[in-house]
């Protein structure tokens, strides 16, 4: 870095090069996946020179690739990032003579372009983490340099004019030339932080000031001066409401960028296990809040990984069945009311209920003889170690995988649901919310404390009387249309409450029955306050960490509510073995 | 007030550019992400100087300087080129096209001070 930029904050500069090198780092991999496919596709048509044929699409892509190592070398060689900068240097003239045509594009060169994309990408997260010399990148640059055979100055200059001309350019400026109209600025996201944590404070004292003016109303009635105030309430609450829907919207990306992070490791895995994908995304412009999208992350991957590994089949397996050979995973997002869903779907040979039974069986869950239906047997998927897999691999099949997924999922204050039929493929419902600072949630009462459960997860508030109560083995259940409900009461997580209704002898009871992924429980509270859009806020460092609590509000009496943690919820009941579910005659009714 | 327009396709590039012209308070910046871009602000700001990259999507820095030669009225606005294409060839074809100034990024704040000093003097 040159001395007269200390002053202007070295650290701020180089967060700047890491944020736009990781941005151009995606421009380069998806590029670099559609230029392998591409090239794959017509391979398989003609074995001979195919560049002339794509010659559009490769020189589009290969110029956008140059540009992208182009800026990264400019900005390593301004803060003199000198390894970065000698990298970039070699990758450009790769690509240059890429573009050129003075190298040919054959498996090999395509095998060592993935590779140098890694060798940035791990250059750069070595500038972040600041520990150097982790990466291999001569041996990365010996291999760029074997397929560089120097030629002189002069041939190159030809090649420079000959690039403005290219046609492939136009298609694409005309794609980005829309994009560019819309002006945009970067915010650093702590400073839509704070303004979010301000809107939230500001939705709080609106709910105090409509409850507050309303308990005026009914006392004081409709003086002229209260009806005036009313308006003024009015107006105030729903520009509270527009500002609010906008400062979240502020924080919004399209889901597209996330999908685009998936084509690479699709590529990787897809070809480490000898298959083809294709990956469909539909709805990348449906909106997410930046944090939501950074945590879905790897649970998309990890069930994207699986669709790969178990779902779809093998070439020849497909070709048996009828299937065409590539097998597709489609990505879909789409927004419905206060959530977003996210399905993964594939085509492939779909979940064998048969087998999720044999392991239920071999892992002592269920017996031989229990009839359990297609559905419920879903949920073993969930278990933790439950694997159908019949060897390990280092993709998937440890069994460690679809109940971190499911956590992951619920501790946003989602759902996941699964979709499957045998030898046709499965499908992934994740429902998310828009954001994860204000959600939709239902506010019950248990013992004289107020809870807020979110919305997402609740399926629907039954009444249920003594006498549909089962006792099977230590745990309370109730049979809900054809499935069992287990029941669970709150003071299995806090134990100084004393919420076990069933003793205090009232009735009938309310019951929330809690859906999560395919499984039901139901949560016994003594009273169903309503719905209410609540403003997550963490408990705080000082009590840190609270089984069963994953945040608190404050309503509009000034009542601090704790939100109950759905999977502590789901932890108990699994210590109670709910799964053991065998269909034999009740030991005893309850309240008989 | 007078502007300068950064054109440069990379933002953290044009933050660099920017923090060097704080030297001149009496000056403002205007950004822009490429040469369609900068005809965009060239119409809209009162530009009195351009710094300009070359190597950037839709419209580069060659081809935006051949339109703005092209147009009377921007055609006297000084144009200083700030690239990593240090060749010598890079640089015939930039101050061919009419470029003021040549300068190979990595650049010293000074060494552009004084470009662009010598151009207020004129």
């Amino acid at each position: 870095m040159p001395e007269e930029f200390d002053k202007f904050n070295r650290e701020e500069l180089i967060k700047d090069f890491i944020n736009e090198s990781s941005d151009q780092l995606h421009i380069l991999e998806n590029d670099l996946v559609e230029l392998a496919s591409t090239r794959s596709a017509a391979s398989v048509l003609s074995t001979s020179e195919d560049f002339y044929e794509n010659e559009e699409i490769y020189t589009g892509l290969l110029n956008e690739m140059f540009r992208a190592v182009h800026t990264i070398k400019g900005l390593s060689t301004m803060l003199e990032l000198i390894t970065i900068k000698e990298f970039c240097h070699k990758l450009e003239n790769l690509y240059d003579r890429l573009r050129t045509q003075t190298i040919k594009l054959q498996e090999e060169v395509i095998r060592v372009l993935f590779l140098s994309s890694d060798v940035l990408k791990g250059l750069i997260v070595e500038i972040s983490t600041n520990e150097k010399g982790q990466v291999d990148y001569i041996s990365c640059i010996k291999q760029i340099d074997s397929l560089l055979v120097y030629e002189k100055e002069g041939r190159r200059e030809i090649a420079m004019t000959q690039q403005v001309r290219c046609p492939g350019l136009l298609g694409k400026a005309k794609e980005n030339l829309a994009t560019i109209k819309t002006s945009t600025i970067r915010i650093a996201i702590e400073k839509l932080d704070i303004l979010m944590n301000l809107m939230g404070e500001l939705v709080i004292r609106r709910n105090q000031l409509e409850d507050t003016f309303n308990s005026i109303i009914n006392k004081y009635g409709s003086a002229t001066d209260l009806v005036l105030l009313s308006d003024v309430t009015e107006q105030f609450t729903s520009i509270i409401n527009e500002l609010q829907k906008n400062i979240i919207r502020s924080r919004m990306l399209p889901i597209k960028n996330l999908f685009a992070r998936f084509k690479r490791p699709i590529y990787d895995i897809a070809k480490s296990k000898n298959k083809e994908i294709d990956l469909i995304c539909y709805g990348g412009d449906t909106e997410l809040d930046r944090e939501v999208i950074e945590a879905i992350y790897s649970p998309l991957l990890h069930l994207l990984r699986n669709s790969i590994d178990h779902g779809i089949e093998s070439e020849e397996e497909r070709e048996k069945s009828g299937k065409q050979k590539k097998g597709i995973i489609k990505l879909i997002a789409y927004q419905q009311g206060q959530h977003v869903f996210i399905e993964v779907e594939d085509d492939g040979k779909g979940i064998d209920y048969n087998r999720i039974r044999e392991i239920a069986v071999e892992k002592g869950i269920i017996t031989e003889h229990d009839n359990i239906s297609e559905k419920e047997l879903l949920n073993f998927i969930f278990l933790p170690g439950f694997s159908t897999a019949k060897e390990i691999d280092e993709i998937s099949g440890r069994g460690v995988g679809m109940d971190v997924v499911r956590n992951n999922i619920i501790s946003l204050n989602g759902n996941i649901e699964i979709k499957s039929i045998y030898k046709h493929g499965t499908k992934f419902i994740i429902q998310l919310p828009l954001t994860l600072a204000i959600i939709p949630s239902l506010l019950v009462r248990v013992c004289s404390e107020t809870f807020a459960i979110p919305l997402s997860v609740v399926s629907e508030n039954i009444r249920i009387l003594p006498d549909e109560i089962y006792n099977i083995r230590n745990s309370r259940v109730i049979r809900l249309r054809d499935i069992l409900v287990q029941l669970v009461t709150l003071d299995g997580l806090f134990k100084n409450m004393d919420s076990d209704l069933f003793l205090k002898g009232r009735c009938p009871y309310f019951c929330v029955v809690l859906g999560i992924g395919e499984r039901k429980i139901g949560l016994i509270v003594d009273e169903l306050i309503g719905e209410q859009n609540i403003v997550i806020k963490s408990l705080g460092e000082y009590l840190g960490k609270v089984r069963g609590i994953s945040g608190a509000t404050i309503l509009g009496n000034g009542e601090i509510v704790l939100i109950l943690d759905i999977n502590s919820l789901l932890e108990i009941t699994d210590t109670n073995k709910s799964y053991s579910l065998r269909k034999k005659e009740p030991e005893y009714i309850y309240g008989n | 007030m007078p502007n300068v327009l950064v054109v440069d396709d990379s933002p953290t590039m044009r933050k660099i550019s920017i923090f060097a012209l704080k030297k001149y308070p009496h000056l403002t910046s205007v950004e822009a992400n490429n040469g369609v871009e900068a005809l965009e602000k060239l119409s809209r700001d009162d530009v009195v100087l351009i710094i300009l990259d070359i190597n950037m999507p839709e419209m580069d820095g060659l081809q935006f300087l051949e339109k703005i030669k092209q147009n009377d009225l921007y055609k006297d606005i000084p144009v200083i080129i700030l690239t990593t294409e240090g060749r010598e060839a890079d640089r015939n074809r930039g101050m061919q096209a009419g470029a003021t100034a040549y300068l190979v990024k990595p650049f010293q704040p000074p060494s552009l001070h004084a470009i662009i000093d010598k151009i207020l003097k004129k």
